[in-house]
């Protein structure tokens, strides 16, 4: 499907790597997650109120909330939005969209 | 930055859908059958990329944490269309299947990291390097990611503060707490774009004669001559 010469697969090799070691230190060592909006959030009192319940929340596999598990999903949820991402790509590749 | 079910007001979620959906048709327009095939594997890969480099949290000021956008990049690397794309995926799906972002508040994070945080920072590339004619590039490309970021924020905040009383902090601390907190990711944000770009400038100059924004560069180009 992908017409990659040997430089580009090096170069795809390194960016999912990448990617995978992010993942790791998202789980391992940056995981505590408390941004400005969620500050302000706290000293609101403000609820979320979640309209549709997310199958993985939190980034975790529900009943299986541990370090494994958030790399597991973590890595196939990345190749899966790498897979996403190529598919949306081809598409507008051959796209009718434009005039 | 990603702003979940309920923190929105009515009309704030119907005007910022209404501006997503435009972009969203004048992007898949733009971009529609003019994708080159190389640029497809490249888009694959910076969504997973920026994808995975959203989850890692790293401490900022006052006990409070911040993760990458990467919208900077995908907009200069990708150009504003399909970078903005591009996002909107990373953006869909982590609404879809984390939580991360309300689906109420969709329009308004597509609007804030999919389009300002991409679009203006591949603008701002695109207009220092007519006026510098490359010269530079690596502290426009900086300029370009701080101001892309904060930019987001200052969005995020403003839709926050107009969306009283279900959030109840106006404008006139919504839009400084996220614009101050956001500088520092912003400085984080222009190093790490620069730093990727420069990488790539060097190393696979080849990689960038797709871009829009950055196909004119010399070095560029000359990589686009050597392989013809």
């Amino acid at each position: 499907m992908l017409n990659l010469s040997e430089k580009d697969k090096q170069i795809l090799a390194i960016g999912l790597t990448a990617a995978a070691i992010f993942v790791i230190l998202g789980v391992f060592v940056f995981s505590y997650s408390m941004e400005t909006l969620d500050v302000q959030a706290e000293e609101l009192g403000a609820q979320e109120s979640s309209v549709y319940q997310a199958p993985f929340p939190d980034y975790m596999i529900p009943d299986f909330e541990n370090e494994v598990g958030s790399i597991l999903l973590g890595i196939l949820s990345t190749l899966a939005i790498f897979g996403v991402a190529l598919g949306v790509g081809a598409l507008l590749k051959k796209s009718k969209f434009s005039e | 930055m990603h702003i979940p079910d309920g923190f929105l007001s009515l009309p704030i979620i119907i005007i910022t859908f209404a501006i997503t959906f435009i972009f969203w048709a004048i992007a898949f327009k733009r971009v529609g059958g003019k994708l080159d095939e190389r640029k497809v594997p490249l888009m694959g890969l910076l969504t997973a990329l920026f994808f995975a480099a959203q989850m890692v949290n790293y401490p900022i000021i006052g006990g409070t944490t911040a993760h990458l956008l990467g919208g900077a990049a995908l907009g200069i690397i990708l150009g504003p269309f399909a970078g903005g794309i591009s996002m909107t995926i990373i953006l869909v799906l982590q609404a879809f299947l984390f939580g991360d972002g309300g689906l109420t508040a969709l329009g308004a994070n597509v609007l804030n990291m999919g389009i300002i945080g991409v679009v203006i920072p591949a603008l701002l590339v695109l207009t220092f390097n007519k006026i510098t004619k490359g010269k530079g590039l690596l502290i426009w490309v900086f300029i370009a990611a701080f101001v892309g970021d904060v930019l987001a924020a200052i969005f995020a905040g403003v839709e926050l503060g107009l969306s009283q009383p279900v959030f109840q902090y106006g404008l006139n601390i919504a839009v400084p707490a996220m614009a101050i907190n956001h500088s520092v990711i912003g400085v984080i944000e222009g190093v790490v774009t620069a730093v990727l770009v420069g990488s790539l400038l060097k190393l696979r100059p080849d990689v960038l004669n797709k871009s829009s924004i950055l196909k004119g560069l010399p070095a560029v180009k000359a990589s686009q001559e050597k392989k013809e």
